[in-house]
């Protein structure tokens, strides 16, 4: 008798979404899907605004990844305009993304599945949160919070606020670094960089314990992308897109984001407001791809910084090159904090962050304008259409989670087939399955523009609407 | 510059500034930060989230200042309330905080945290847009005095009651382990 089971919602990620897991009649998983259910349409309701108002009002959609969407449409504004920003706002806008980079990934490893890694996945669901990571290590659970605070303090000294500051603007942004800023910064580095350090060693000591999840947590063969630099090195703010196979293979490189329709296909499907990009050329069914740091450090040549390029060898030498398990989101995400922090070291002192040169003015000069950078879970494409006096005639966002949307499918159907055999629920799958959807540390805010706080109801269902099981999770 | 180590006193106003009167708390902060006491810090947000716990380990005082939904013909009253941490409710950590939740972090991680009040502040207006409604604009003025009244009270050495607060009936001293939690209106991103 087929089943199904149902995790509504899903915790410790932001926005609100469900997933279903499908059994056959052998009790076997047969299929998995995540849903994403609530909907707020950015796409829609920004056609007829300004294209000067764009990068304020997409910043909106979400309180943890402005930063990302106000950088992805300013460009998109620079291209409409046809300039080229003075060096100045695009060092200011690359120094503003590492901080957005550290915030969220300090976010995503000490807060949301550090009670996880940390504290193990059977431990006691009650002091499974940031207070039971206290609990045990009140060191590191204070140090996670103090580095996710300075990535926000970068945001703020040169945003004016650390949520929607509405600063980076079409043609380059509206304020530099002010001296004291600077110095701030620098005076939290060092901290910065031990902790990243001290977690990139914890995560590495504690990576034998898990085992079942890293062949578990969505390992399979797939396409990665991401932006490099014109040398083919990690990059987060510009460059061109590559894409690379499970083996390492480049597959398309240095593809101008301009023509990204030539490469990215989506389909909606009809239970999830979710959309589902993939490589066109191999079509939906065989051009599955995943973004974010997992992809940004399999896609890269070098990480360009001394400390991370270390650790991107060990971790490749960890796993014969290209990573494919996306439990390593998590070891990716460290890796990437530790290359944003060198970046930030390296930059501190150039004299053109504390330029007052930081804004090119011009007209429409072009009615079509893509915008692409790299968020903290993946690339980030806004792609506008304007008229002649700038109002936006339509608009195309391609967000990471949305692209890592088919990849998250597979990974809850990979998980609950590795641990689930029969129609009731072991003890302890629950929050795996959720922990593999944490991995990808989705932002349900961005990619359909939700947000929500919820307990968790998971059921099994008989084909015949029976309940079979059920869990509740208050 | 956000430089916690010389604000011994927060004032953290949040709401979303779209969302008409639920920019109450937002506004009231920013005028606060224009007063330019010593050693008093204000801060506008959206929301509440984790690292503020590392600011508010650094304080003695903070007051939190959000909107209350109220119907238009409220009287235009604002509430007081201590506030306690609170952690033992932490079923899964979001991305946006209540004070209490925020203040039990603090103390958890660091060890001790400020004395704490919640300014509730009335509205009757949070649909989409800017500017704020009758009862709003009434309620900030007053909600601006008490708050001064509780910047001047943070300093003294034996605890005090808040400011009386008209027909608010609240505020007494601050207990240490009094929990107190709003259901406030507030739409954040």
């Amino acid at each position: 008798m087929a089943q199904q089971i149902l995790i509504d919602p899903v915790t410790r990620i932001e926005g609100h979404a469900k997933i279903t897991i499908q059994l056959d009649d052998a009790g076997k998983v047969s299929d998995a899907r995540f849903h994403v259910a609530e909907f707020r349409g950015f796409e829609k309701f920004c056609e007829g605004r300004p294209l000067w108002e764009m990068p304020g009002i997409t910043a909106r959609i979400c309180g943890i990844c402005p930063v990302s969407h106000l950088l992805a449409s300013a460009k998109a504004g620079d291209k409409i305009l046809a300039v080229t920003i003075p060096p100045a706002a695009n060092k200011l806008r690359r120094l503003m993304n590492l901080g957005q980079i550290i915030q969220s990934h300090a976010l995503s490893f000490f807060h949301l599945s550090g009670p996880d890694l940390m504290l193990g996945m059977d431990s006691d669901p009650a002091g499974r949160n940031i207070f039971g990571l206290i609990a045990a290590d009140p060191d590191f659970a204070r140090r996670g919070i103090r580095l996710r605070q300075f990535g926000q303090e970068i945001i703020e000294l040169l945003g004016g606020k650390k949520i929607h500051p509405a600063w980076s603007v079409p043609g380059g942004v509206r304020a530099g670094l002010a001296r004291e800023g600077r110095e701030h910064i620098r005076s939290r580095l060092p901290e910065a960089f031990e902790t990243a350090q001290l977690a990139l060693r914890r995560f590495k000591t504690i990576f034998d314990q898990f085992h079942e999840e890293a062949i578990s947590f969505g390992d399979f063969p797939s396409l990665f992308m991401a932006l490099v630099s014109a040398e083919g090195n990690w990059e987060h703010y510009d460059g061109n897109l590559r894409f690379v196979n499970s083996d390492g293979e480049v597959v398309a490189d240095q593809v101008d984001p301009v023509f990204y329709q030539q490469y990215i296909g989506e389909v909606v499907q009809p239970d999830s407001y979710l959309k589902s990009p993939y490589y066109k050329p191999l079509g939906p069914t065989q051009g599955i791809y995943r973004v974010g740091p997992l992809a940004r450090l399999n896609v890269c040549t070098h990480m360009g910084v001394p400390l991370a390029d270390l650790e991107l060898k060990e971790y490749r030498y960890r796993f014969h090159g290209t990573a494919t398990s996306s439990f390593l989101y998590h070891y990716a995400r460290l890796i990437e904090i530790l290359a944003a922090l060198e970046l930030i070291e390296r930059m501190i002192d150039d004299p053109d962050l504390t330029s007052d040169h930081l804004r090119a003015v011009a007209g429409i000069n072009r009615l079509d304008g893509v915008g692409v950078s790299e968020a903290p879970r993946g690339t980030l494409f806004h792609h506008y259409q304007v008229d002649k006096d700038g109002l936006i005639r339509w608009v195309n966002l391609i967000i990471a989670t949305g692209q890592n949307n088919l990849a998250m499918n597979r990974t809850v159907a990979q998980i609950a087939g590795h641990y689930i055999h029969g129609p009731r629920i072991p003890e302890g799958v629950l929050n795996r399955i959720e922990a593999g959807i944490r991995a990808f540390d989705p932002c349900l805010s961005c990619s359909t523009h939700a947000v929500g706080f919820m307990p968790l109801h998971v059921q099994l269902v008989a084909a015949d609407g029976t309940i079979q099981d059920e869990i509740w999770r208050d | 510059m956000p430089d916690s180590r010389t604000a011994s006193i927060l004032v953290i106003g949040y709401g979303n500034t779209l969302r008409r009167d639920d920019a109450l708390g937002c506004m009231i902060a920013d005028l606060v930060g224009c007063w330019q006491r010593p050693g008093v810090r204000s801060m506008s947000l959206a929301q509440l989230t984790p690292e503020l716990a590392a600011e508010l380990a650094a304080a003695e005082t903070a007051v939190f200042v959000d909107a209350r939904k109220c119907s238009p013909s409220s009287e235009p009253t604002v509430h007081v309330e201590p506030l306690s941490p609170r952690g033992e409710d932490w079923a899964s950590l979001v991305h946006a905080l209540t004070p209490s939740v925020l203040l039990g972090l603090c103390k958890a991680a660091f060890g001790q945290c400020p004395g704490a009040w919640q300014v509730s502040v009335p509205g009757s207006d949070f649909s989409f847009g800017e500017g704020l409604s009758d009862l709003a604009g009434r309620a900030m003025g007053q909600a601006l005095g008490i708050i001064e009244t509780l910047l001047a009270r943070a300093g003294s050495p034996e605890p005090v009651p808040a400011p009386e607060c008209p027909d608010s009936g609240s505020p007494q001293a601050p207990p240490a382990s009094q929990d107190s939690e709003h259901e406030h209106a507030h739409h954040p991103g």
